[in-house]
């Protein structure tokens, strides 16, 4: 894998995502038409599939890929190709050779997501209405799973000891929001 | 009382074997630490959610333009 590539969905490098975004999107339409995919939905396929592969970048699953960028996220579109050929045959006489038109790509499979609990529904509420920058230092503690050490570096606090107070007063805001909705 | 370090460890993914051996065990056993766990464990994933939508939001910002981009080269 490029590392480059990954580094730029990691890092959120506008300019390279989007240049990426566009060089492949015409690419795979055509190839999301051999399986008779709608082009409104060839385009979401596209997005999501760009969901996944930033997901793998930000794990660090994506470091340690051995094929091309290009071939990973057609593998990862296969993938919703298939998912959503099986949503098609919900609603409509299910062709099996649909499954079987190019052997180009090798399908990578992805976790589909789950629906949210109550609990995580909750949260989700409370959390868009704490500050921007209780915000960002929640999501880089636990979802980029930065050490404190690293916020402070990468994002110009000034210790180690900042973050984590800073960290520790969201927390809490966060807890005391909770604790006071009318369940 | 938590240990902030030990759950800091975890979710950065820098837990030694003895330190996962002693997450485990906490999660286990004491109340106050699962409940701190599974709340972040949460928390981890509405960051994550709320992070997939704005990657979606950028993402759309590439299709208008593009579309604009083709409606220019019709007129």
């Amino acid at each position: 894998m490029e590392h480059q590539f990954a580094d730029a969905l990691k890092h959120n490098d506008d300019q390279l995502v989007k240049e990426l975004y566009v060089c492949y999107r015409e690419e795979f339409i055509r190839f999301s038409k051999k399986y008779q995919i709608a082009p409104q939905d060839s385009v979401d396929i596209y997005q999501d599939a760009f969901l996944s592969i930033r997901k793998h970048a930000l794990s660090g699953k994506l470091y340690e890929v051995n094929s091309s960028f290009k071939t990973y996220l057609f593998g990862i579109g296969k993938h919703l190709i298939f998912n959503k050929l099986k949503d098609y045959a919900s609603k409509k006489p299910y062709d099996p050779k649909l499954h079987h038109p190019c052997t180009e790509y090798e399908i990578i499979r992805i976790n589909d997501t789950q629906e949210p609990s109550e609990e995580q529904k909750l949260l989700r509420h409370y959390f868009n209405q704490l500050g921007k920058s209780c915000q960002q230092m929640l999501t880089l503690s636990f979802y980029r799973g930065l050490t404190n050490e690293e916020i402070a570096k990468q994002y110009g606090y000034d210790s180690e000891a900042v973050v984590r107070s800073q960290k520790s007063r969201c927390l809490k805001t966060l807890k005391n929001l909770i604790k006071q909705s009318p369940r | 009382m938590i240990n902030e370090t030990l759950l800091e460890k975890f979710f950065s993914k820098h837990l030694s074997e003895a330190e996962l051996l002693e997450f485990k065990k906490r999660y286990d056993t004491e109340a106050d630490f699962k409940q701190e766990v599974d709340f972040l464990n949460n928390l981890q994933l509405v960051s994550e959610t709320e992070e997939e939508t704005k990657f979606k939001t950028q993402l759309a910002t590439y299709e208008s333009e593009l579309s604009k981009k083709k409606k220019c080269a019709i007129l």
